[in-house]
């Protein structure tokens, strides 16, 4: 029976291996040793520590100078400030190693937008919005969503007015972002809203305007809660007649609003009115499931896992880290729930490519060129270029830019889920990896990745003190198949590895000798060879596409 | 979900595999047998489907002629006028003044397609309850589902219900007369739920942001060889999905390469858009020799709620680039055919999830509506309009065209395609699940569609059988559910099938260069006509896998057999020392035909015919030295003339172990008098 109950105990590396995983892109030998010997909820709970930026907000390569807020013109085109927006971001995501990056693309890929298509302004906005609430309320981030700048323009928010209402807000509200829709029941019923809920919604969010975003931001719009610019309301424009809902929602009756102040109230009320729902909780809790636990959501584990969960989720005001917590903390979450322990969640997710690189990059200690010092191979070539356009967007993942609002197809689209990331399409890409972290060139695209990102195996075997005993053939495949994969390897499977690859059919002491000698030589091209090899080949492996 | 068992059930049963047997079995393995003028070769037939994602809007694409006014009245914004400069174009004045519409201005392409023979309108198209969402409502269209409950939440897709089934087991495992992939899809990198099978599988390969041409040298020597061991586990299954992944994409990469390369687009200039080169890709690989059955293309950019139109100018704007980017290259795609001599094979069919509200939102855009057009394209198609205009005064509170207009319902339309077209019987279309929607007679050229005594069941006459069995001598007792291997540790297991003598006198050659290191020992399988189970139909020798499957010469799990036509069979399986047995149930192929013989004692026809392992599995019968289907005093004198023979490859080693001793004895002995069915004793 799958169960919410809390884990005793120390996490173990196996644990302590997946906690990491399915939390953070940020993945090192030493944390993972930290927490092997903690206990499970002192673990969890230092996930949630808010860890400060490295840097406020992003850099033009052209200028070195921040551009949001510092009031500073920048030099590059807003196409390349757009994008290094995303380059700030994927830099902090890269450098946490807390929660909080996983959750802000968790609730991305839910509050979708597009920020090739939105003023970088109110992309940075937008994505602090998303920190701000990392793992605060979902209803509250809700609520200020509705009103973002971005959203708004996104959705036709703006355009959506007493004389002319606009459907396309309201619907994908109710549909993707908060009650999400329930088998089809009836013409036009969703069983958790109906057609006529997305008119009578559509109404009462006429009016709600998206504010000019100046640099730095305009006090006029400032969001008292969360120190962002929102937009604000028309009263003019909105629609002040009283809304009723379906009995979906009881029948409820929002009155109109009668002034701008007011407007706030009557959005109040609908989001109050969508969050009383066990629907809406429910819908959040498998969105989150899967998301960090699986793709398979049975019967079982609808009762035992989301029905409770959901409870908790409601109980505080939609608060996500309270409800993350139990689940991170639960037997559940470790597979330690049925007799069978393991069998079912733990490397059971395909990565996707984010994290497939960032941890690849962290655990083996590739350097990232200085934001600061090195402006341009930080934001452009490695960021920019390499990570976004070539990694992410050629294996089918155009982050912050998908071509739906429905968002990626990987976190929505039944009965696949996370196996979509993985099709013909995809696995050039995703398998060209680590030949471009060994020559420090983009293979797929032109170009270098950036200054100094590149993957020199003889200098970590060396220097990094990651292996223990670098002499041994057998120690170095056996240390990097224990911290890199989910799970032991089977011992045909790590002959192959050590056999076949690393020792291609040598005695092992063959390795030894060839250690010895380029320590006393200088001349690494022995070691080279295989080290890369299996480099290669530990990345190539399907073990190494799932967390 | 449910629907799908009863239909399954159905066919096993009752009236199912009534109508599978009854009908006329035509594969494409003999051809020559058809008479050619009833029977067109619809091997070679294509079908390319345009997707247009977003909901176009099709009041502003097909205007009805004699509710302008009434179109303007709803439409101040973005209606176009039907007079004066950049108006509306007359399509077709002789159809009745009721039917005759008017076309967006930039469907200039559309009216010349028309007027040569090559375009079709169907009018009001949608299904019951249309869904107001984007992805449900696209999920529907190619699931092959409605907005009833019943049909609400198919979770494969109607392409892949047809492929799968006039293809068995086919996509992943590609034969000399078939080598391509089964559908291919373009310009959306998400696997369209279309092509996604009755087992789920993706069926199609997706060529999406990939250079045909250099597929092949980016594929090579990516991924892993494979595992030895997978287990049920998530972690394990995740792993032998990624395996497939990676085995089917490197299998059609060299061929897509391949007929890429060979393939030629003819001078024909097609638009500078994405769309123009997707079906620029088609023409050239089906003029390379693709045999590819359903292509899959995409146009986005459809849901316009604001802007879609210029302002003052509702000529031009956001729509108007598509609707030209449509038609422009469709009619490109259709003249290069006709210059490569591939217009005769190929039909194009268009949709959109849902049309739009008829009255617009006031931000020069519309919201999702209901019903639309879909159009036809092909010197194949019968120019003209199906159905009648939709009614603009009959609106729903929203602004929608009332349901009630519903004309056609889109599985009509594509059953029409896949049978009419291409030829698939109404056995396929059930397994389609399109068997409750009338083919529309009038959409094709009369000298184009199948007649149906030429109707087919499959293009490639095979079938593919996954089963599972133990042998009772092999069993691993220790570790439960699986086999020793000791005759391949041993390395006795024989390089050829050992069934070539008395009593079984199988004639095949199967044999290998080397024995999987998971095989067990070859076994003799057999089809036995269902509905009469002395026929045999085929047999095959093959491996038993340590986990007791059924395994082809090259370690696959299945067997396929080939040139057997579809239908209902059951299974038998024979063993050197063991009693045969045949599965109690018929194997239809079209489904999902795996059979397990480990898991329940009547898997077996007959009485008793497997034998309760008491951990919860169960075994052939082991003893029956001299194979004579009765375990009794020959085999005894069979084994006690050649005990203590060691290290052979013999089969009074009942227990597989290469040494003939008393543990053969016993297992003869604790079997003593077990008989075999009589229908399938040597």
């Amino acid at each position: 029976m799958a169960s919410l109950t809390p884990m005793s105990g120390t996490l173990g590396m196996t644990n302590a291996k997946h906690l990491i995983r399915r939390t953070t892109y940020n993945i090192t030998k030493s944390q993972i040793d930290s927490f092997t010997n903690m206990t499970v909820s002192d673990a969890v709970d230092s996930l949630f520590n808010i860890q400060p930026l490295t840097i406020e907000e992003p850099l033009d390569y052209q200028t070195g100078q921040a551009y949001i807020n510092s009031g500073i013109t920048p030099i590059s085109g807003n196409p390349s400030l757009r994008r290094y927006v995303k380059s700030w971001w994927l830099h902090e995501a890269y450098s946490c190693t807390s929660i909080h990056y996983k959750m802000m693309l968790f609730l991305h890929q839910y509050f979708i937008v597009n920020l090739e298509n939105t003023p970088y302004s109110k992309g940075f906005d937008y994505l602090e919005l998303l920190r701000f609430y990392a793992v605060g309320s979902y209803k509250e981030l809700s609520r200020k969503m509705i009103i973002d700048n971005a959203m708004l323009k996104y959705l036709d928010g703006d355009s959506n007015t007493e004389s002319n209402p606009n459907e396309n807000f309201a619907r994908e509200f109710l549909e993707l972002f908060t009650i999400g829709k329930g088998p089809q029941i009836g013409p036009g019923n969703y069983t958790n809203y109906t057609e006529d809920d997305i008119i009578a919604a559509s109404k009462l969010l006429t009016g709600w305007r998206d504010s000019d975003r100046p640099q730095p931001a305009d006090n006029a719009y400032i969001d008292l809660e969360t120190g962002l610019q929102a937009g604000y309301p028309d009263h003019n424009r909105h629609d002040d007649s009283d809304k009723t809902f379906s009995a979906a929602f009881g029948g409820v009756t929002i009155t109109g609003a009668f002034n701008e102040t007011d407007m706030h109230r009557e959005l109040d009320d609908f989001v109050e009115m969508i969050f009383l729902q066990d629907a809406t909780a429910k819908t959040i809790c498998r969105r989150l499931y899967r998301y960090f636990v699986s793709r398979n959501i049975s019967s079982e584990i609808e009762s035992d896992i989301i029905t409770p969960l959901a409870t908790t989720l409601r109980d505080n005001n939609y608060n996500l880290e309270i409800a993350l917590k139990q689940l991170f903390k639960s037997q559940h979450f470790y597979d330690a729930d049925d007799s069978n322990t393991g069998d079912e969640i733990i490397g059971g997710l395909i990565k996707t490519p984010l994290d497939l690189i960032f941890p690849t990059v962290s655990y083996f200690q590739i350097p990232i060129p200085d934001a600061t010092t090195q402006t341009k191979d930080h934001y452009q070539e490695w960021y920019r270029e390499s990570v976004d356009e070539t990694i992410c967007t050629l294996s089918s993942f155009q982050l912050f830019a998908p071509e739906a609002v429905a968002g990626y197809q990987p976190f929505y689209q039944a009965p696949s889920y996370d196996r979509n990331w993985i099709n013909a399409n995809t696995i050039v890409a995703r398998y060209k990896i680590p030949e471009m972290l060994i020559s420090g060139n983009r293979i797929l695209k032109g170009g270098d990745l950036g200054a100094g990102i590149q993957i020199d195996l003889v200098d970590f075997l060396e220097n990094s003190g990651i292996i223990s005993n670098v002499l041994s053939a057998e120690t170095i495949v056996t240390e990097l198949i224990d911290y890199l994969f989910c799970h032991p390897a089977s011992e045909g499977r790590y002959h192959y590895f050590l056999n076949d690859i690393f020792l291609e059919g040598a005695p092992s002491f063959d390795w030894t000798i060839d250690w010895i000698d380029y320590q006393n030589t200088g001349d690494d091209s022995a070691v080279r060879i295989p080290l890369e090899s299996l480099f290669k080949a530990l990345l190539y492996s399907q073990e190494y596409q799932l967390m | 979900m449910k629907r799908r068992n009863f239909l399954k059930n159905s066919l096993t049963i009752g009236s199912g595999s009534f109508l599978l047997s009854q009908l006329p079995f035509r594969s494409f393995a003999t051809p020559e047998m058809l008479p050619l003028a009833l029977c067109p070769d619809v091997n070679d037939r294509v079908l390319v489907i345009v997707f247009l994602k977003g909901g176009n809007d099709g009041v502003n694409t097909i205007i009805p002629t004699n509710q302008h006014d009434i179109y303007m009245g709803h439409r101040p914004g973005i209606g176009i006028p039907i007079t004066g400069s950049n108006s509306l174009i007359e399509l077709d004045s002789t159809l009745s003044l009721a039917d005759q519409v008017h076309l967006n201005p930039s469907m200039t392409s559309f009216k010349s397609m028309y007027e040569n023979g090559q375009a079709r309108i169907i009018q009001s198209v949608g299904y019951p309850d249309i869904n107001g969402s984007h992805f449900k409502s696209t999920d529907l269209w190619w699931s092959g589902g409605d907005g009833t409950a019943t049909n609400n939440s198919f979770s494969n897709g109607w392409v892949g219900r047809f492929l799968g089934t006039t293809f068995p087991g086919l996509y992943g495992n590609p034969i000399t007369e078939f080598q391509d992939p089964l559908g291919i899809q373009l310009g959306d990198r998400k696997p369209s739920l279309g092509y996604h099978d009755h087992e789920d599988s993706y069926v199609a390969a997706n060529l999406s942001q990939q250079e045909p041409g250099g597929l092949y040298d980016q594929i090579q020597g990516i991924g892993t060889p494979g595992h030895q061991i997978l287990g049920s586990s998530e972690y394990e299954q995740q792993i032998a999905y990624i395996m497939d992944v990676e085995n089917s994409t490197s299998v059609y990469a060299q061929r897509i390469t391949e007929v890429f390369n060979a393939g030629t687009n003819s001078g024909t200039i097609y638009p500078a858009t994405d769309l123009a080169n997707q079906l620029k890709t088609v023409a050239k690989l089906i003029s390379g020799g693709s045999k590819t059955k359903v292509f899959m293309v995409h146009l986005g950019g459809f849901d316009n709620h604001a802007q879609q139109v210029e302002s003052g100018t509702p000529h031009i704007g956001k729509h108007a680039e598509l609707l030209s980017d449509l038609f422009n290259s469709t009619k490109a795609f259709h003249e290069d055919l006709s210059n490569l001599g591939l217009e005769q094979r190929v039909v194009t069919t268009s949709f959109s999830e849902f049309g739009r509200q008829v009255i617009e939102n006031g931000s020069l855009g519309t919201d999702h509506g209901t019903l639309g057009p879909m159009f036809l394209f092909g010197s194949a198609i019968e120019p003209g309009i199906t159905g009648t205009n939709i009614d603009l005064t009959n609106l729903t509170s929203g602004g929608k065209p009332d349901e009630s207009q519903l004309q056609y319902d889109y599985r009509q339309v594509f059953r029409t395609l896949i049978q009419s077209w291409l030829g698939a019987s109404d056995a396929v279309s059930q397994s389609t699940l399109f068997d409750a929607y009338p083919i529309m007679p009038s959409l094709l050229a009369s000298n184009v569609i199948v007649d149906p005594s030429c109707y087919v069941d499959t293009y490639v006459a095979q079938i593919q059988i996954k089963a599972k069995v133990f042998l009772e001598g092999f069993y691993n007792k220790e570790s439960g559910d699986s086999m020793f291997k000791i005759l391949n540790e041993k390395n006795i297991l024989p390089l050829e099938q050992p069934y070539n003598v008395a009593p079984f006198n199988y004639a095949g050659t199967e044999s290998v260069e080397n024995i999987r290191w998971n095989a067990v020992d070859w076994v003799l399988l057999e089809l036995r006509d269902s509905n009469n189970l002395n026929t045999i139909v085929t047999r095959q020798a093959a491996f038993l896998d340590i986990d007791g499957n059924i395994m082809d010469l090259n370690g696959a799990l299945g067997v396929t057999f080939k040139n057997v036509n579809a239908g209902s069979y059951h299974l038998v399986v024979y063993h050197r020392n063991h009693i045969a047995i045949i599965s109690n149930d018929p194997l239809d192929s079209g489904s999902n035909v795996s059979y397990d013989f480990t898991k329940d004692i009547n898997s077996a026809y007959g009485i008793n015919q497997v034998k309760d392992m008491e951990d919860g599995s169960f075994a052939m019968y082991a003893g029956d030295f001299d194979i004579n289907g009765i375990n009794d005093i020959s085999d005894y004198n069979e084994w006690n003339n050649n005990t203590a023979e060691i290290e052979q490859y013999i089969n009074i080693d009942g227990d597989g172990n290469g040494i003939v001793n008393n543990q053969d004895f016993n297992l003869w002995k604790k079997n003593q008098n077990q008989t075999g069915d009589p229908l399938i004793q040597q």
